[in-house]
């Protein structure tokens, strides 16, 4: 009934909710409480660092999801790795994060966003160096017609040689305006210290939205509906570098529509466009990775 | 059920008026859900012959922080069917414009606006009453798009 309102209503929005401040990540308690792990051997610097980031769409077969990134090297060599969807099930023995970071030789911390059965869902980074002051931001809550779901950035610094790099992982709601989705992402974005790096499943759909139900099709055809690029120009305006900008899409829905719905944004890093790894077929988006040229 | 009873009423006045000739019910005036607009719409048309018609159909909301504008003029032409009902195809460019407003004062909004055609077919359902189901294609410098859409209105 919400559904059919809010088909037919045009005055029905996403609310969304407050905003809330970067929270130690192991603040969080019962089923939240992180996971963290140092690498086994960490690397003592570097000029130059690969990022990826790679929505793995629960990442169920963890086995086959290292062999792909091992397998294929622009992700073999990266350093930092920002993943969206990962679960933890406690009939699996140690969580898929665990797991995942194992067979890459990696640390990692693991933040659950939502119970889902009987385990949770969230976001990871994975890293070569230390990772170190995780922390948890609980997005601004959009109050969709369906499917609603809290949405958290994990944010860790990782320290390189002499510097601090800030990374910051998001995952961000479908069916959000661009407004709103500035505004839902904007908390973990604006204020970061520099050198930052933002990257994750941002959810930039080709679409402008009414009653967070019904895509704006018509239109998308003859003007720029598609929110990727409003939310590039949004991130330039806060003096991020958009070095996926140009880097084409990173999911195809049934092969029809081509969304860019991943990006990696840098600050205060000279920035490298990389590619998208569209023979990677482990999960529904493919990878996306950049590297990040640290300052002298 | 008061839609229900609503529908039956209209089909009602309409099925009285039906022995009027559709060639006396030139004008048309109609509100579309989806449709050009993309989620609603309001148009007139006018047939100066039997089987072609000329109009135009607009739609702007604000929503969510966007504001779209379209219009859409267009010949229709009604290839199929006689008297009350028939098959039609509308043609035409379509004017868009969208504003996305910027909830933020870092970020100044965008406003983007576009030409493209439309091609729409149907059928209708045209005593004093008016009815089209539709579906539609819309193309332009983004691409092509499917759609559909049912119009309702009264004729005059």
């Amino acid at each position: 009934m919400r559904w059919c309102l809010a088909v037919l209503v045009a005055g029905c929005s996403a609310d969304l909710g407050p905003s809330a401040a970067w929270i130690d990540a192991t603040a969080r308690a019962g089923a939240f409480t992180p996971e963290l792990a140092a690498a086994p051997s960490m690397l003592a610097s570097a000029r130059q660092v690969r990022i990826v980031t790679f929505n793995v769409n629960k990442g169920q077969d963890v086995a086959g999801l290292a062999r792909a990134i091992t397998t294929t090297p622009s992700l073999a060599a990266a350093d930092i790795l920002l993943v969206q969807e990962l679960e933890a099930h406690p009939g699996e023995g140690p969580s898929r994060a665990r797991r995942l970071a194992d067979a890459l030789g990696m640390g990692y911390v693991y933040a659950p966003e939502r119970i889902e059965g009987d385990g949770t869902h969230g976001p990871a980074i994975f890293s070569r160096w230390e990772l170190e002051h995780a922390e948890v931001m609980e997005l601004p809550f959009a109050d969709l017609a369906f499917s609603s779901a809290p949405r958290i950035a994990l944010a860790a610094n990782i320290r390189i040689g002499a510097h601090v790099l800030r990374v910051v992982d998001l995952h961000l709601d479908t069916r959000l305006n661009v407004g709103e989705r500035i505004l839902q992402m904007r908390p973990a974005v604006l204020d970061e210290p520099w050198p930052t790096i933002v990257g994750g499943d941002l959810n930039t759909n080709p679409y402008a939205w009414v009653g967070d139900s019904v895509p704006q099709v018509p239109a998308g055809a003859i003007v720029e509906t598609d929110q990727a690029p409003a939310i590039d120009d949004y991130m330039r305006h806060i003096d991020y570098a958009t070095p996926t900008a140009e880097l084409g899409p990173t999911l195809s829905f049934e092969g029809l529509v081509d969304s860019r719905l991943d990006a990696i944004y840098t600050r205060g890093v000279l920035a490298v466009p990389g590619g998208v790894e569209r023979d990677v077929e482990v999960s529904d988006h493919w990878p996306v990775f950049i590297d990040a040229v640290l300052p002298p | 059920m008061r839609v229900l009873c609503l529908a039956l009423v209209l089909v009602g006045a309409s099925s009285a008026h039906a022995d009027r000739t559709r060639s006396e019910r030139r004008h048309a005036a109609y509100v579309e859900l989806l449709g050009k607009g993309g989620l609603w719409g309001a148009g007139y048309d006018f047939a100066p012959w039997s089987r072609v018609a000329l109009g135009v159909t607009g739609s702007a909301y604000v929503h969510e922080g966007e504001r779209l504008l379209s219009l859409s003029p267009y010949v229709a032409v009604y290839p199929l069917g006689r008297g009350s009902h028939r098959a039609f195809v509308q043609l035409g460019p379509q004017l868009v414009r969208l504003d996305r407003m910027s909830p933020v004062p870092e970020w100044p909004g965008q406003t983007t606006s576009g030409l493209g055609a439309e091609l729409c077919a149907g059928y209708e359902l045209r005593t004093r009453l008016l009815v089209r189901a539709f579906a539609m294609t819309t193309i332009g410098k983004q691409g092509v798009a499917p759609w559909a859409g049912i119009s309702i209105g009264v004729t005059l």
